[in-house]
């Protein structure tokens, strides 16, 4: 069985290699998230890699943060600072960690705003192995990412499917969305009683999980911001967490308070913005009005936190 | 449902066994004959009865409001209810003696590589094999992972990038005329037997590995030079199954002529039947019931180079029917078939296009490799095959099929293969 073994080992390795070596642009890469998040991927990716504009200051998250920060309104308010909203749908840390890394080896950013909510998620972003490098997938560590293998295979197929495109010259062009700025704002207001519904629904108490089980669910995202955190202290990035709950969340501050407060600041908005039930599209998604309350607080804050650090 | 069915035959198996009473036995085997049967009549048929009654009735004035019901079709139900059905109806036989340990009889009817699509396996061949004791075996192994390199490329590289380009030309929406129609039965004939051909050598290399025999169950079937020997090369452990427990036993080629070839069309009908409920499943039975009284009617004597395309052309529009939605689509595209003002090259231009004309021709050198090592091989397999080979000429293939998979496989559709819905 061994000889067999080898021998099958030593058959794949150049394979293998050539798949994991094998060059894919990256354009095409956020290119084949066509179908995804209303065609975001392409647009994130010119931003970063074609669009000559700075990027001061970065929001990372998921539509919470797509729907709820104006880069637009941040960006007037603050002169000489250019502030982007690369939120993309779904949530997941590891995707994070991808953005930051494309961001920083193209543009000097100053300010990281990170999206947190009242728990951290435990899984892979779905799009993380569409756009990350061979290397941060295949190195993911094992014991913490349930989404490992699944990964490296969408990773692999993808970069195999990609490399056909390229040969057979097949026409995969996403509408090209153009702009500066990531805000997508959306119109209306969540109706009163359904809003009532979800907050009564949200006070029944829910049994406490055990605080290993915790501890081992949040492994995943404290890893990956751990990561990020690093990356950023080698360019003295400043890091802020940024606490987004859903409607009628019961708390004032995120379980992971303690982990992003030793890596950045945390800002928690007040109350008012969320408890308003006009500011909600739904129960996840502030909606215009609402997110134009929380940009005026969040520039607020940005300003104040520079002048803090001019003076320090 | 599996372990239901398993549970009656296993008894009934050993009834049958210590049973001397003519009547007992037989009234034993019919016990088991309704149970089977009338678990996958259930799960397979009841809503097709119903609306083949509905529509009947709806001829006349009469309004019957008998509904049809939301059935999930369990996983394997035709694969395993045949495999266990031909358990009981041996030890009938008496072919066979029945097991009495229930753990080897269970993992018979539910062995995973076969149990989804088959091959239909015999007890009198994989039965006895689960008493053995098994250990490694080198060769096993190689010849294992051989079936399974050659049903992967098979199934990625040739049926599914064929699979994109029929269901194109298949749906309903299209309206295809009838030249694309026929290239579109080409394309699934290569799909169908590519995809189904892919999932039994992967099954058989799987088995294989565990130290398991599976019966081959197709060999190089387009090469056949009649429509008998295309049955006796196409979906073989099932065509073995309708003559062993079907044909012959309705009197086979015995009797008078006209007995023979009623014989013939049941068994076919039934063929038809078991791939699906619906009329064009019984169609496409139906007309290769009618092609083979044909063929053993005339006695054809043409030379087989002559009958050979003859036999390869209607096989392949027999596929139309088997991959027709319903009847009414069916219709739509024999009506797009008989009407030649309709022949373009359009449609199959715009198809072809879509998927990448540089693609297209890739596919098309690949499949008349493809079709030429089918040809080297004749009723071989793949392992048999390439084990004939020098060491440098063997990994030199699997390094090709490896690269075929890998530049033109088709890594984007859904995994599935056509044969799990049966």
């Amino acid at each position: 069985m061994g000889k067999l073994l080898k021998n099958i080992i030593l058959f794949l390795i150049p394979i293998l290699l050539m798949i994991v070596l094998l060059p894919v642009n990256k354009r095409f890469m956020y290119q084949g998230l066509k179908d995804d998040c209303s065609n975001i991927g392409i647009w994130v990716h010119d931003r970063i890699f074609n669009n000559p504009r700075a990027i001061d200051i970065a929001f990372l998250g998921s539509s919470r943060t797509m729907n709820s920060i104006s880069d637009r309104l941040i960006s007037d308010s603050i002169p000489g600072r250019e502030a982007v909203n690369f939120g993309y749908c779904r949530f997941g840390r590891d995707l994070n960690f991808v953005l930051i890394k494309d961001i920083i080896r193209e543009k000097s950013l100053r300010n990281l705003v990170i999206e947190v909510r009242e728990n951290e998620n435990r899984f892979s972003h779905p799009i993380f192995p569409y756009i990350a490098q061979s290397r941060d997938v295949v190195l993911a560590n094992p014991i913490y990412n349930a989404d490992l293998l699944s990964n490296a295979w969408t990773h692999f197929s993808y970069k195999i499917e990609l490399t056909q495109d390229f040969i057979y010259q097949h026409d995969s062009a996403a509408p090209i969305r153009i702009g500066d700025f990531g805000f997508a704002p959306v119109e209306g207001t969540a109706s009163s009683s359904s809003l009532d519904e979800i907050k009564q629904m949200r006070n029944i108490p829910k049994p406490e999980v055990m605080k290993i089980i915790q501890d081992f669910h949040a492994s995943f995202a404290r890893a990956y911001l751990k990561k990020i955190s690093k990356t950023c202290s080698e360019r003295n990035i400043d890091i802020y967490f940024l606490y987004l709950p859903s409607y009628g969340s019961n708390s004032d501050k995120p379980k992971e308070y303690d982990t992003y407060l030793k890596y950045g600041v945390v800002l928690i908005p007040p109350n008012d913005i969320f408890e308003d039930q006009i500011n909600w599209y739904d129960e996840n998604h502030l909606n215009q009005c609402g997110a134009k309350k929380l940009s005026i607080w969040i520039t607020k804050q940005i300003n104040l936190k520079w002048k803090q650090h001019v003076i320090n | 449902m599996i372990i239901i069915s398993s549970t009656i035959d296993y008894i009934i198996g050993l009834k049958l066994h210590i049973t001397t009473i003519k009547s007992h036995r037989k009234l034993l085997l019919i016990v088991s004959l309704l149970v089977n049967l009338g678990i996958l009549g259930f799960f397979k048929y009841f809503n097709f009865f119903i609306e083949s009654f509905n529509e009947l009735l709806s001829i006349f004035p009469i309004n019957l409001d008998s509904s049809t019901l939301k059935i999930i079709l369990p996983i394997g139900i035709s694969f395993y209810t045949f495999q266990t059905l031909s358990y009981t109806i041996d030890i009938y036989k008496k072919k066979i003696e029945p097991t009495r340990d229930i753990y080897s009889f269970f993992a018979f009817v539910s062995f995973f590589p076969q149990l989804v699509s088959g091959p239909i396996e015999r007890a009198s061949h994989l039965l006895q094999q689960f008493h053995e004791k098994k250990a490694f075996n080198h060769k096993l192994c190689v010849a294992g992972l051989r079936l399974m390199l050659w049903g992967f490329f098979k199934k990625i590289v040739i049926a599914d990038n064929f699979g994109i380009l029929a269901d194109s030309i298949f749906n309903p929406d299209l309206s295809a005329s009838g030249l694309t129609i026929i290239i579109g039965a080409i394309f699934f004939a290569f799909q169908i037997y590519a995809d189904f051909s892919g999932y039994s050598d992967i099954a058989i290399g799987i088995a294989r590995m565990f130290g398991f025999d599976i019966i081959q169950n197709f060999k190089t079937p387009y090469y056949a030079a009649s429509f008998g020997e295309f049955w006796r090369r196409w979906h073989i452990s099932l065509s073995t199954w309708f003559r062993d427990y079907v044909y012959i036993p309705l009197g086979g080629n015995k009797g008078k002529i006209s007995r023979v070839y009623l014989n013939i069309s049941i068994t076919f009908l039934l063929s038809g039947l078991w791939h699906g409920a619906d009329f064009t499943f019984l169609i496409w039975g139906g007309l290769h019931g009618l092609v083979l009284i044909i063929e053993k009617h005339i006695d054809i004597k043409l030379h087989k180079i002559y009958y050979y395309p003859v036999v390869l052309i209607c096989v392949t529009l027999f596929w139309i029917p088997f991959r027709a939605e319903d009847l009414g689509h069916l219709a739509d595209m024999v009506n797009s078939v008989i009407h030649l003002s309709s022949y373009s090259f359009v449609q199959i231009e715009q198809i072809v296009s879509d998927f990448s004309m540089i693609r297209f021709s890739t596919l098309i050198t690949v499949l008349v490799a493809f079709m030429g090592v089918e040809f080297l091989m004749k009723s071989k397999d793949f392992n048999e095959w390439v084990g004939d080979r020098r060491r440098i000429t063997r990994i030199l293939i699997y390094y090709a099929l490896i690269f075929a998979i890998l530049l033109i496989g088709n890594f984007s559709v859904k995994p599935s293969f056509i044969y799990f819905q049966f």
